[in-house]
């Protein structure tokens, strides 16, 4: 039996909205396809060998938090720009997105994240971006996303997206285009908070296959699916008034 | 100006009672006549304001009742208007034409998110902070940047007393650094435990130096008795002591004085230790507020005794988008000592807005219901399907597990003859979905 060595970092630092869910929602989905599963909790990343894992969550954190957290990562940079060339998946959700930049700004003040990709942040303290979430099918995930955008952050300088947002086109990655997150190589990273990968069984599909190499199946009767269904029904109907 | 304000106040008042129209209207028409109406006026020597994520209503309605009983002429918005507006229609409602305030004490439910916008304009004497915590991320984000919101009303009033609870360290940091602060909290009781009952610790990290926070106990979620090694926080000494708690019995003793709980819970102690705390300060004396509070039963429906054909219930009501209050009365089911059936009802999360937004459902501990007595969990509403989701990553035998959208089949559910007690959480948004179905029976603390 495969074994899949997933690393949860951050579990208590950066966990705001109930983001466990997409560990212990990927965690049960392999398993019932037949997977081994580790789920590995890590709060200080320079104590562990990164490379021993198959699967990277990172979710999000209060603005204080977030800094603290980049901080933590900082001596791992090298390694963590290896692993996304070496297409190691990642999943990062809500404003987790501001680690990967080159810095992040806040009250007036720099700080260095972890460049692994070209963009910078702007991290309010006083203003909110927020709003119900649905995107097209044009996506990684062939997939209309459903969820919940909840950020301080505006990204600047990246470059395509993950998906494009029909409700809530406001509070895409810049605020101003419609563009949530971004994919490169099987790094994926949206702003949507909280358990992405529970409320689009899809993703969650997608994610699983790119960490596993293999394809697999998908039952949309299941409680999982008829969540998303409502919520998806609940959503178009807004939408269309 | 501040005359014809008030009158206009006054008439709008009269007529929106006639035609039962909200509590805000009148002030929301004078604010925009006259902004600084509230500066205008003058109050009397105690102005309290309350604050918090959870039980500001319960608070101020117990301050209001131990006062009054008292002896005190209270002015408080009962309507629970927290916002601006409501408090401008209350204190001009109740006020001479000259702008008096007609009152001994003025007592407000203040909205964490309005206080720093209420405060500009008016001053309160003490500020009470009774906890902070995840609620409604949809528009309060979370305890953090509620915490600088409220701090900004803090500094609008540096000759205020803050009256905080010292087993919060969210909270607690309110007082840090400052002189006027008389604290509240809980002794270690038999409900103490080494971990938190929660899913999550808001202050696993330092609130001051970000460095690992120990805690000698919790009592639940992220309250309890704390330190940091690092830079020395630490939950402060409290004033005002919840020193037993006995909820086999029903009691607990506030700085000696013992008071009856009305409901066996801990739910709603740590407010009812902070109208004690309040109630001292204005002037009444200890024994007299735990008499006033003894078996004090609230007006606000939370706990509601209910019949589904033959078979008797208790509604619990919670917050929807708050998963301290869901623990708490999952906790309160968890401890049920005989075989019952426990519904979950999510079919609106809000009667303001809608949203499809659903992640408060994974910082609520439905794993308290492990190793409870259940012997049938119906989970219920629209978002039946994603309370099951959410379900499945329990450990809970899913065999006692029924999902279902429609609310009739539910309360059908619940009508068929068993011997098992029977329990609803939900919200009161939901709360009235449930009771178009029932019977109401007498409340234990409500209507």
């Amino acid at each position: 039996m495969k074994e899949i060595k997933i690393l949860h970092l951050f579990p208590k630092l950066l966990s705001l909205y109930g983001e466990y869910g997409n560990v212990k929602i990927t965690e049960k989905y392999l398993k019932e396809n037949g997977y081994s599963v580790s789920v590995t909790e890590c709060e200080f990343p320079e104590e562990i060998d990164l490379t021993e894992f198959d699967f990277f969550y990172i979710g999000s954190g209060t603005e204080a938090n977030m800094i603290e957290a980049s901080k933590r990562l900082l001596p791992k940079k090298e390694c963590i720009k290896e692993l996304v060339e070496n297409k190691k998946c990642f999943l990062v959700t809500g404003n987790a997105i501001a680690l990967f930049g080159k810095t992040v700004s806040m009250n007036g003040k720099d700080y260095a994240m972890l460049s692994t990709f070209d963009y910078s942040t702007g991290m309010y303290t006083d203003k909110r971006f927020s709003g119900d979430i649905l995107t097209n099918d044009k996506n990684i995930f062939a997939s209309k996303l459903v969820g919940y955008v909840n950020t301080s952050c505006v990204y600047y300088g990246i470059e395509g997206g993950l998906c494009e947002l029909l409700l809530g086109s406001d509070l895409g990655n810049d605020k101003r285009s419609a563009l949530d997150g971004f994919t490169v190589n099987n790094f994926f990273a949206t702003q949507l908070i909280g358990p992405f990968a529970v409320k689009n069984p899809q993703a969650m599909k997608k994610i699983c296959e790119v960490i596993t190499g293999d394809t697999l199946p998908l039952d949309m009767t299941s409680h999982q699916g008829l969540a998303y269904k409502r919520a998806l029904t609940a959503l178009e109907e807004r939408l269309t008034k | 100006m501040k005359f014809l304000m008030i009158l206009l106040c006054k008439l709008l008042a009269f007529a929106g009672k006639l035609l039962k129209r909200g509590s805000s209207l009148p002030g929301q028409i004078v604010l925009r006549i006259c902004p600084d109406i509230l500066s205008r006026i003058t109050l009397p020597e105690y102005v309290i304001a309350v604050t918090g994520s959870n039980g500001k209503t319960s608070t101020v309605e117990m301050i209001a009742a131990v006062l009054e009983e008292n002896g005190k002429k209270v002015v408080w918005n009962r309507e629970g208007s927290n916002q601006i507006e409501g408090v401008t229609t209350l204190l001009l409602k109740n006020s001479t034409l000259s702008g008096k305030v007609k009152g001994d004490v003025v007592v407000i439910e203040s909205d964490e998110r309005y206080a720093r916008h209420t405060f500009k304009y008016i001053k309160p004497t003490y500020f009470a902070i009774t906890n902070l915590y995840r609620d409604q991320l949809t528009r309060n984000v979370h305890p953090f940047w509620i915490y600088d919101i409220i701090k900004d009303a803090v500094d609008l009033i540096p000759n205020a007393t803050l009256i905080l609870n010292a087993d919060d360290p969210i909270v607690s940091k309110f007082g840090y650094g400052r002189d006027r602060v008389r604290y509240f909290g809980m002794a270690k009781n038999a409900y103490s435990s080494d971990n938190s009952d929660a899913l999550y610790n808001d202050c696993y990290y330092c609130p001051i130096c970000k460095e690992k926070l120990s805690y000698d106990y919790f009592h639940y979620a992220h309250l309890g008795s704390y330190h940091c090694e690092k830079c020395g926080f630490s939950s402060p000494t409290s004033e005002y002591t919840v020193d037993s708690m006995d909820l086999e019995e029903g009691k607990i003793s506030i700085c000696g004085n013992e008071i009856n709980l009305a409901f066996k819970s801990r739910y709603n102690v740590y407010n009812l230790c902070a109208a004690f705390a309040i109630c001292s300060i204005v002037g009444i004396p200890m024994e007299k507020s735990a008499a006033s509070l003894n078996s004090f039963i609230m007006k606000n429906g939370r706990v509601v005794r209910f019949k589904a054909g033959n078979n008797e219930g208790l509604l619990i009501t919670s917050k929807h988008e708050n998963s301290t209050s869901y623990n708490q009365s999952l906790e309160y089911v968890a401890a049920v000592k005989n075989d019952f059936t426990l519904a979950i009802i999510v079919d609106s999360i809000s009667r303001k807005y809608y949203t499809s937004e659903t992640s408060w459902l994974y910082d609520i501990s439905f794993e308290k219901l492990e190793r409870s007595k259940a012997k049938r969990i119906l989970l219920c509403g629209s978002y039946a399907h994603d309370l099951a989701t959410r379900f499945e990553m329990t450990g809970i035998d899913q065999s006692k597990i029924l999902v279902t959208t429609d609310l009739d089949k539910m309360v059908g559910e619940m009508s068929k003859p068993t011997d098992d007690e029977l329990y609803v959480i939900t919200c009161f948004s939901d709360k009235d979905k449930l009771f178009n179905r029932v019977t109401v029976l007498t409340p234990i603390m409500g209507k």
